[in-house]
């Protein structure tokens, strides 16, 4: 099958990269410019389930972030991420930095003039906003089933209404999950994806599609709101009875409580954010006639240095006049250090397929920015 | 394997494709030499740029020319290096995580309160040389590489009055960089050899500013400092600014008063020395007074000093106390305030100048210390330093009467308004850009045309999740508003914290004919401003557009949609 989106950013691409490369010529001599940031977390979890089984892990994961940018317009992208890949064994009751290994979740070119912008590589796909941004240590566990990770392909997006209005952004996208070797991991060998493996995207040519409309930074008379609407259609892997199609939709509100500039800079900036998300997903994972449902909110204090999160997800589960609920609520506290550091402690309950369990645990985040914006080679005029 | 073939083959696909599209579009020279010849062909558009801008405009405008031999290209010394950190005695892991060691105590503070260098105009000539040197100097217990103006880490002083004419010879002896100069706050012309940004200086050349101070100019305390795009935060970090005071005519401010200057700037440095670029964290950050870590400044019980700061740190927002004691805040960048302000802190924004007086307390030891300071969960926290010492002690005096301005500034709150703008200050979600209306600078797009003579109501909006600080070159104005309340007439500024997801409304004349042409507005956390938040603004004359048969300038560097 032919993948035209696909081609033509393919195409564009390489013009931008050609005729960028002659514009702005008084800034040709600064670049390449690399930024690299690198973010290490230690998670304690200790959960305790209905059977009475409990788990106690600790994990790390970190994430590697490099940025090559060759002019004001064009640059390489990467992600490397580290995380648990492999779950622990059933039964087991302590896992230490069990079952980690690393890969790389992005890896792409990247050309914006601030309206008009090319991806081209894997990426994560513009699909929902929730897995990214509900907070707390376990807020995003269930809505991370809808996020589009590790897909090859090409996004093209359109940006307009700039600021007045807040800015307002549409993009489409074909693509396809990875199966390159880049599907596979370091330490922990997660395996190579192949098409045997089947599920949506999984497929030999990229036509899986996303449309999303982004809104950002609408002023409101009593805050700033930015909204998301999304759809995708998935295409068919090996195995699958069903074609999976989503839609989704969300917003989140950035309500300033107080946010004096004296106020801000001695720490008691305050403001509340509040985030809402809907999802639905026909033919889930490809089984025709599983229908889920995802309805998320969350609530996000901030006073300064301090957080403090709340966030429920429901998600209910239809096959075969069969419904399933799930239910996620937590709360988290946390303070953040010198910006670069936080601490937070969270508990969680889960109702999942009929079983509960607890979840108490604790985040210690480093982030660190090795190179902010370094230039490899002398400016000369 | 398969895999690794499909990527290899992808990726020389799309490099095929680059290289085939470069080829075709863009010349007939095979795609080898399309880079080189751009590269060649740089120096002669840049020419080509600023001799239109010179036929368009009537002024002068400089390209400065390296000598011939240039040295060989070198890494840059500013990339950050993990590596370079040994373990000496003050450096331990502890400090590199956690910074403990970096504020000075009553101890450090040993030597007293210096002055920088200074140069005065004479006849009503200020004719002076600026060389940009690297140098390694002494900063307290720390020995720094930095790169200052005739030696002077704290930045020369340049002393004029209104009306005089000011000629400054930039000489760029920097190993590596291109730089220029912006007078920070100075109402002179963006044009020609003025205060013009278009100006590149290369590596090993030179170029003369010259332009008048108009005679109607506001004395005060200004500055000056490296203005060069992507590279001014480094520039600055490392130490290219000083100070500019234009005294009144008739002597200078407050002259029955001592006056001392405070030249506030900032620098990390490793164990050899070398300054590093500001990390996110700030962990070893070490803010100084006039070059100096912890300088003790001495007055007598009762006396009213004048002090003069200015934040000439790249990023820094300082919230300044005196344990005991109270400020007179008189005048803010270079404007005197109605009446005094008496406060227990003094916040000095990005590029903020503010003059106070102290009235000194009992004989004793008071330290000056830049309190603890956040600018937003995407943003940064300072952690407090003591960066001075006050001593009190001798024979008591008498404070200085409350001071009430002379000539008060025009309030603007009933003048006519012939335009209401907006600027919108946002980052994307990694604040690796940054934008103003949505768009990152481009120095060739006019972002905002203003005809000259209109008096203008911006409101600036933030909406990010840190502080920004709005500064527009060549014009002042008054804060009508921050977050829709009302603000009473405090005089004139040239830069304003803009508080986040909120707004402040300003509004500025554009009648002072000598402004005409291209200057800018940005947030002046350097940070911010060399990743894309700033723009262009033309005030151009609709007189003398009229006069003319030429395009205007605007029409021959417009690319983007005037507004």
């Amino acid at each position: 099958m032919t993948a035209p989106l696909f081609r033509n950013a393919a195409l564009l691409l390489a013009c931008v990269v050609a005729s960028s490369a002659s514009a702005h010529a008084q800034n040709v001599d600064f670049y390449p410019i690399i930024s690299t940031e690198t973010q290490l977390q230690f998670q304690y979890d200790h959960i305790r389930s209905s059977d009475g089984t409990t788990l106690k892990r600790l994990n790390f994961n970190g994430a590697h972030q490099t940025i090559v940018d060759f002019n004001p317009f064009l640059s390489f992208n990467s992600l490397i991420t580290m995380e648990q890949v492999r779950d622990p064994m059933p039964g087991t009751s302590t896992s230490i930095f069990s079952g980690e290994g690393a890969y790389a979740e992005e890896a792409y070119m990247r050309w914006s003039d601030q309206v008009t912008g090319v991806k081209l590589g894997k990426f994560t796909q513009n699909f929902g906003r929730a897995w990214y941004m509900t907070p707390g240590i376990y807020g995003a566990d269930f809505v991370s089933d809808y996020q589009l990770s590790e897909k090859w392909g090409a996004e093209l997006s359109y940006a307009f209404g700039l600021y007045k209005f807040g800015r307002h952004q549409v993009s489409i996208s074909d693509f396809m999950a990875d199966r390159t070797f880049l599907s596979e991991s370091l330490f922990t060998n997660r395996g190579h994806l192949s098409l045997n493996d089947g599920g949506p995207t999984n497929t030999v040519a990229p036509n899986s599609y996303v449309a999303t409309y982004d809104a950002t930074n609408v002023v409101l008379p009593w805050g700033t709101l930015s909204y998301q609407l999304s759809a995708a259609t998935l295409g068919r892997g090996e195995g699958d009875t069903g074609t999976e199609q989503r839609l989704g939709a969300g917003f989140n509100l950035n309500l300033p409580i107080r946010n004096g500039v004296a106020e801000t800079l001695r720490g008691g900036f305050t403001k509340i954010n509040l985030m809402g998300e809907a999802v639905r997903r026909w033919n889930a994972d490809g089984i025709a006639g599983r229908n889920i449902d995802y309805l998320t909110g969350s609530a996000e204090l901030v006073y300064g240095p301090w957080f403090f999160d709340l966030s429920a997800t429901d998600r209910n589960t239809a096959l075969a006049g069969d419904t399933t609920k799930d239910r996620l609520w937590q709360a988290a506290i946390g303070y953040n250090f010198l910006a670069d550091t936080s601490l937070s402690f969270g508990v969680a309950r889960k109702d999942e397929g009929g079983a509960m369990s607890t979840i108490f645990g604790t985040q210690l985040t480093y982030t660190l920015t090795s190179c902010d914006r370094c230039q490899i080679l002398a400016k000369k005029h | 394997m398969k895999s690794v073939t499909s990527l290899k083959l992808a990726l020389l696909s799309l490099a095929g494709m680059t290289a085939m599209t470069a080829w075709t579009f863009g010349a007939q020279n095979p795609p080898s030499a399309i880079s080189e010849q751009a590269r060649q062909s740089k120096d002669d558009l840049i020419k080509t740029e600023l001799a239109e801008l010179q036929r368009l405009t009537g002024a002068k405008v400089d390209f400065c020319e390296a000598p011939e031999t240039k040295p060989p290209v070198r890494h840059r010394r500013k990339i950050y290096d993990l590596t370079t950190r040994s373990s000496a005695q003050d450096d331990t892991i502890i400090d590199r995580l956690f910074g403990t060691n970096a504020s000075p105590s009553i101890s450090d503070a040993r030597l007293p309160l210096g002055t920088p260098l200074e140069y005065r105009s004479a006849r009503g000539v200020l004719d002076v040389t600026l060389t940009i040197k690297e140098d390694r100097v002494q900063v307290g217990k720390y020995q720094i590489n930095v790169a200052s103006y005739n030696g002077e880490y704290a930045g020369p002083v340049l002393r004029v009055k209104p009306g005089d004419l000011v000629r400054v010879k930039l000489v760029n002896g920097l190993d590596d960089e291109v730089t220029n100069l912006h007078f920070h706050g100075l109402e002179v012309t963006p044009k020609g050899s003025g205060d013009n940004m278009m100006i590149s200086v290369s590596q090993g050349a030179a170029h003369q500013y010259e332009f008048r101070i108009p005679a109607t100019h506001r004395p005060g305390v200004y500055w000056y400092h490296s203005h060069m795009h992507l590279i001014a935060e480094d520039q600055v970090f490392d130490g290219l600014s000083g100070t500019l005071i234009i005294d009144p005519p008739g002597g200078r401010d407050f002259p029955q008063l001592r006056e001392q200057l405070m030249v506030l700037k900032n620098f990390q440095a490793s164990p050899s020395g070398e300054s590093y670029k500001p990390d996110k964290t700030y962990r070893r950050d070490l803010r100084t007074i006039n070059g100096q870590l912890m300088p003790r400044i001495e007055m007598r019980p009762g006396e009213t000093q004048l002090w003069r700061f200015t934040n000439q740190a790249a990023n820094l927002i300082y919230r300044i106390t005196l344990k005991g004691h109270k400020f007179r805040v008189v005048a803010r960048d270079g404007t005197p305030l109605p009446a005094e302000i008496v406060t227990d802190e003094i916040i000095i924004g990005s590029a903020g100048r503010v003059d106070v007086l102290v009235d000194a307390g009992d004989p004793g030891e008071y330290i000056l210390v830049d309190e603890r300071t956040f600018t937003g969960p995407q943003g940064n926290e300072f952690r407090a330093q003591n960066i001075g010492l006050v001593v009190v002690s001798g024979p008591q005096s008498r404070p200085a009467p409350p001071f009430v301005a002379s000539r008060p500034s025009e309030d603007l709150a009933n003048v006519r308004i012939d335009k209401q703008r907006l600027v919108v200050f946002t980052e994307d979600d990694d604040a690796r850009h940054y934008f103003v209306n949505g768009r990152s600078f481009d120095h060739a797009r006019i972002d905002t045309r203003v005809p000259l003579g209109n008096i203008e109501e911006w409101t600036i909006r933030n909406s990010s999740d840190e502080l920004h600080v709005f500064h527009i070159h060549q014009v002042t104005f008054q804060v009508m508003e921050v977050n829709g309340v009302k603000q009473p007439n405090e005089g004139r500024l040239d830069s304003v914290i803009v508080p986040m997801w909120g707004e402040v409304k300003i509004r500025m004349r554009f009648d002072n004919p000598v402004i005409v042409g291209q200057f800018m507005y940005h947030c002046h956390i350097l940070e911010h401003e060399d990743r894309g938040m700033m723009a262009n603004i033309e005030v151009y004359d609709p007189k003398a557009l009229a006069a003319t048969t030429s395009p205007p300038l605007h029409k021959a560097s417009m690319k983007g949609q005037a507004r």
